[in-house]
Parts: structure tokens; sequence; C-alpha cells
């Protein structure tokens, strides 16, 4: 490795920051933990060479705290910052601020950050790139009649988005022209809130979707290789909540169609080191862009199950300087990988987040078995952050045989103390629908019940 | 050893135990609560009922009104003043001057009142002070003069006046 840095510092919590730290000790760089006061007792803070509390447990005074991240940098003199996904990861600000301050940001550079990070501008920069987009409005909707009229000049349902919003926030559907006013008028608040900017653009709502999206590698030189797709149609309140590659909803001609257009997406903007390229796939197989998620991304273990490749590690050499260590010819998917995302929720009212000491935690394991877990016997769930708890991850030959691991693995997975999703995940995995292969992103809301089952037939 | 039963403790004696008892076992609770939704939790123990009252982020714990706590000065243990350690509120650099060409705001043996700035965080061009919250005399001083410190890091002890 031409390493540029011999040491990284963490700046994330969590299962992610546990697996940054061990990508670090598998390469031999040190790795420094910066972390909250909440989690001074960390898993990846016990795995890493030293650690650095940022601030209080809110994240705002701590895991978003810009400064505080380069203070710690400093303090522990580290070369480099692995943002993982979430927090500071996408915030162009702070990449600029690291490289300002001679810090390796491992990611994609400042500029492309502030492209991806503007739907609309990326949206535009897709459309010139050949990039099949959604109809709908060329820029920023200057009020709610003009969103009318865009909606209107549609027809059908729309979605409105805010231009800077992220993590599945600042949406909302009008799913008639007489609810688009009261939606653009809640997502510009919402923006004014959450966002940078208060920019509103309108898109066609496609209703019967799947989401499918395309993992990408890309170096400095410009190579670019794509990491097969990622089917993640399960969602509750537009979160994934379920994983799997290859996806059912693509043949092999789209699916190579799909690849491409991610490959063109990555080069249109300049794209390094790793990121996710979005797309709807609707009932007839046509595809549209939806954004790229410019960092790692939680579910990435699928890809890196199906290909056997390691993309945390390959980011960290790619921000060292290094080309692209495979060739797309090298990259073969193999079997069927399907994720599970064990979260800390209560499926049965509204899938609140769930706080509390866990009393036992034993995940699964065994053959074709990989959990990315930070929790641990009386481990606490506190109210400042996401309550991921862990991703099961099951390989199988085909499907059939990955569902089949999958529920095993699933059964076996013991947590108590906290409200989990686990049972959820138990019926859903033996859901007919999902089972064969013809969910939806509506899934939830078509087949959710308000006790937080499943339905296996369509009440009409 | 007579092998007699052993004789019931005097009752000022179990009052005391309670009160301790609770004490421990509150602060066990308090620990384990951390991050929970639970809003209110009551403990038992003897005669003494002890009443948390949780609100997001804010731990509130108060003694019940009956039975009113047994005030017995000669049964409570002595409990030396606790040392008082002024940490980081914030990560920066420390330092103990306001300016290079002044004293140190405090040295060992300084007398603290509360509300003294002690010693001074920088972080991105701001001063911050930092306050003792209690009065004491000045015991140790932790980090060195231009040491970037983590939050929450000692940086001055304090003992009892």
């Amino acid at each position: 490795m031409s390493a540029t840095f011999d040491s990284v510092l963490v700046a994330n919590r969590g299962e992610i920051a546990v697996r940054i730290v061990r990508a670090c000790r598998e390469f031999g760089l040190r790795s420094v933990v910066a972390h909250s006061a909440a989690d001074a007792g960390s898993q990846a803070v016990a795995l890493a060479d030293a650690a650095v509390c940022v601030g209080p447990p809110p994240a705002r005074d701590s895991y978003l705290n810009a400064a505080a991240m380069l203070y710690a940098c400093a303090r522990a003199d580290t070369g480099a910052i692995h943002p993982g996904y979430g927090f500071l990861s996408e915030d162009a600000y702070f990449a600029e601020a690291c490289a300002q301050a001679g810090i390796t940001f491992i990611g994609p550079p400042p500029a492309v950050l502030r492209l991806t990070g503007d739907k609309l501008a990326a949206r535009r920069r897709m459309a010139e790139a050949g990039l099949p987009v959604l109809p709908g409005s060329d820029g920023p909707l200057t009020d709610a009649r003009e969103a009318y009229a865009v909606a209107a000049r549609i027809g059908g349902p729309v979605i409105l988005k805010a231009a800077t919003g992220g993590g599945g926030g600042g949406i909302r559907v009008a799913h008639e022209l007489g609810e688009v006013e009261a939606a653009f008028t809640a997502v510009q608040r919402d923006a004014r809130r959450t966002c940078l900017t208060d920019e509103v653009f309108v898109e066609r709502f496609v209703k019967h979707a799947r989401h499918v999206e395309v993992q990408v590698m890309a170096d400095r030189w410009g190579r670019v290789v794509h990491v097969g797709e990622r089917d993640c149609t399960i969602q509750r309140r537009r979160q994934k909540l379920v994983e799997e590659t290859p996806s059912l909803a693509i043949s092999p001609e789209l699916r190579e169609r799909l690849c491409d257009f991610g490959l063109a997406a990555a080069s249109a903007v300049g794209y390094q080191s790793a990121g996710t390229v979005e797309f709807l796939v609707d009932h007839r197989g046509e595809l549209s862009f939806c954004e790229i998620n410019p960092r790692i991304q939680v579910e990435h273990c699928v890809s890196e199950q199906a290909f056997g490749v390691d993309l945390v590690g390959t980011m960290i050499r790619l921000a060292a300087g290094d080309q692209l260590p495979f060739a797309q010819a090298d990259l073969h998917s193999t079997g069927h990988v399907i994720e599970c995302r064990i979260n800390a929720e209560d499926p049965a009212r509204g899938w609140a987040a769930a706080t509390g000491r866990i009393g036992e935690f034993h995940p699964p394991a065994g053959a074709h078995v990989r959990v990315d877990t930070h929790a641990h016997d009386g481990f606490v769930v506190g109210p400042h952050y996401d309550s991921l708890l862990a991703k099961l991850v099951v390989t199988g030959a085909d499907r059939p045989e990955a569902l089949r691991r999958m529920r095993v693995a699933l059964d076996e997975f013991h947590c108590t103390g906290v409200a989990t999703n686990l049972a959820f995940h138990r019926k859903l995995m033996d859901h007919p629908v999902f089972c064969a292969g013809e969910h939806q992103l509506d899934f939830l809301e078509r087949f959710g019940t308000d006790d937080g089952g499943l339905r296996e037939k369509l009440v009409v | 050893m007579s092998g007699a039963h052993p004789p019931p403790p005097p009752p000022n004696r179990a009052n005391a135990v309670d009160v301790e008892t609770a004490a421990r076992l509150a602060s066990e609770l308090v620990d384990r609560l951390e991050g929970s939704t639970a809003s209110h939790v009551e403990l038992v123990v003897g005669d003494v009922r002890l009443a948390v009252e949780l609100t997001p982020g804010v731990l509130a714990a108060s003694l019940g009104q009956a039975p009113p706590p047994p005030v017995d000065v000669a049964a409570s243990p002595e409990i030396p003043e606790p040392a008082v350690v002024v940490t980081a509120p914030l990560i920066g650099t420390f330092y103990r001057r306001r300016d290079p060409t002044e004293d140190p705001l405090v040295e060992v043996g300084d007398l603290v009142e509360v509300g003294q700035v002690v010693a001074i965080v920088e972080a991105m061009k701001m001063m911050n002070d930092v306050i003792a919250e209690a009065a004491g005399t000045v015991s140790a001083i932790h980090a060195y003069d231009g040491e970037l410190v983590e939050f929450d890091q000692p940086l001055v002890s304090m003992g009892p006046r």
C-alpha cells in the first residue's frame, strides 16, 4: 500500500465503527475511535488502539461536531478520518476542512459531496449523462402554485423532495393534485428545519416499484467498477430493513443496463471511493435514477459476501492513493445473500425505537452466517442514536437456500430486555409474497398489521 | 462461638441499614435506567420509599414523604468531603493562562470559589472558560499548558477548603 497515512480516526460509532477498526487492524493501521461520552465503553473503543472522547452524548455535540473531530485527529496524531455512514460522512464542508487540515478524508472529494448532496443538481447531471430520470421539475420550485402546475403537467401521483434532504427525510407523496400544495408546504417546512437549503422539487411517484442499487468503487485515476446490485425493497418509513443480492426484480439484460448506468453515474460526477447509485425499477422493468449515496452503506456486507471483496478495506486503500485492486473482470457474484437489520424497535408500536438494557444477547453463528454487531450482554440502548443492533447476513447457493438458512439463524438469535424486530423478520421470511419475490416498496403498507405482524393475503 | 441466634438488630440501626441499602440500590437502579423509556420507578426497602422520576436525558431521584428519612447523626457514617475534579467542557487546547504574559489562573494550594475560572479550553479560536462548580483548594493540575484535551478529561482537582 502506498500509504500516505499510517493511522485512522474512526469518526463514527456502533457496528460500523467496529467494522472500520477491524479493517484498520487487518492493514496494520493504527486505529483511534472518536466517541461520545455515552460510548466510552463501546466495543469499537475496546478494539481500537486508542480512543478520544469528542463530546457529550447528543450527536450534534459529538459525532456531528466537525471541529471536535479535527481536534481529535490532532490529539491522536491520525492522518486520516473514516466517517462511516450517517453523521459527517456526506458533509462537503467537513471533507473540505479535513483537506485543509492535511487529513485524508476516506470518501469522495468535497466537490462530489456537494453535487450528490443536492438531489436536484445530481438529477440534472444524471440526465445530461444519459441516465433515465423521472419526469419532474427542472429547477427548484418557487412556491406551492408552481408545484401544482408541474404536478399537473406530469400527471398522476407525484413525490415532493427537499433538494438537500437525506436519510429518507424531507419527502412527501401527493396521490392527487389536491394534495400537492399541502405536501409542498410540509416538505419546505421540514427542509427549513433540517436541511442545508429549503429548495423543493417534484418528480413522478412510481407506485409499484422496487429499490435496486448499484455498488460502485472508483479510484483517483478514473477507474470505476461495479460490485453488483442490492435489492432493498423491504422498507419501513423509507428505512431499509432487508437487503439482498441478486435482485429478483431484474433480468440479466436489465442487470447489465443497471450496472452500466451505475458506472456512468460514477464517471459523470468524477466519483472516487465506495459509493452507491440508487434506482427505482417499476413493474414493467423501467429503470429510473434516484440518488447517489456517497459513502459506505449499512448494507455493504451483502456485496462483500456475494463478491468476496472487502469494500471497507478497499475504501481505505483507495484513500491512501492505491489503484483499484480489482478489475471488472475479476468481480463475480456467487450464490444469494440476504441481510436482515436487527433493530431495537417495536413493530407493534409503530416501529418506535426502543431503549433500555439488553439482558442476554446471543447472535447466531455457523457456516454461511455473518453478524456485524456492537451489542452484547448488558448492552445499553440509549436514546441518542439509531436503533441498529446487528446486521445478520446469510449466504446460500440460491434464494431458497438463503431463506432457509436465514430462518434458522433468526430462530437462533436471542435478545432479551429490549424490544426488537426479530419476530417481524421471522414472519417475513415465511411470507408468501416475499418468498415468491413479488414484494414492492409498499409491502408493509399492504401486508403489515397494526400489531407489527404480517397478513398473508390482502383484505379486500 | 455460642451457637445462639444473632440478636435482632436495634431499630435505629435497621433504619440506617435500610437507608444505606436503598441508596445503593437506587444508584444501581439509576445506572440501569439510563436510556430506558420508563418514566417513574419506586423502590421500597424496609421503611424507606424512594421515588425516581425520569425525564428524557435527566434523572432526578427524590426520597419519599412517608416515612420521613431517619435523621440519626450518630448512626450516619462519616462521609469525607469528596475531592472535586473539574473536567474539560469540550475537546480543545488547554491553557492555564488567559494570556501568555499573565500568571496562571490557579496554582496548587490556591483557594477556589464557586464559579471561579480555573482554566481555558480553546477550540476554533474560541476561548472557553473552565469554571469550578464547587469551592475548594487546588490539589493538582492534570493537563499541561497547550495540551489537546478530550471532552470530560480531568483538568484540575480540588480538595476541601
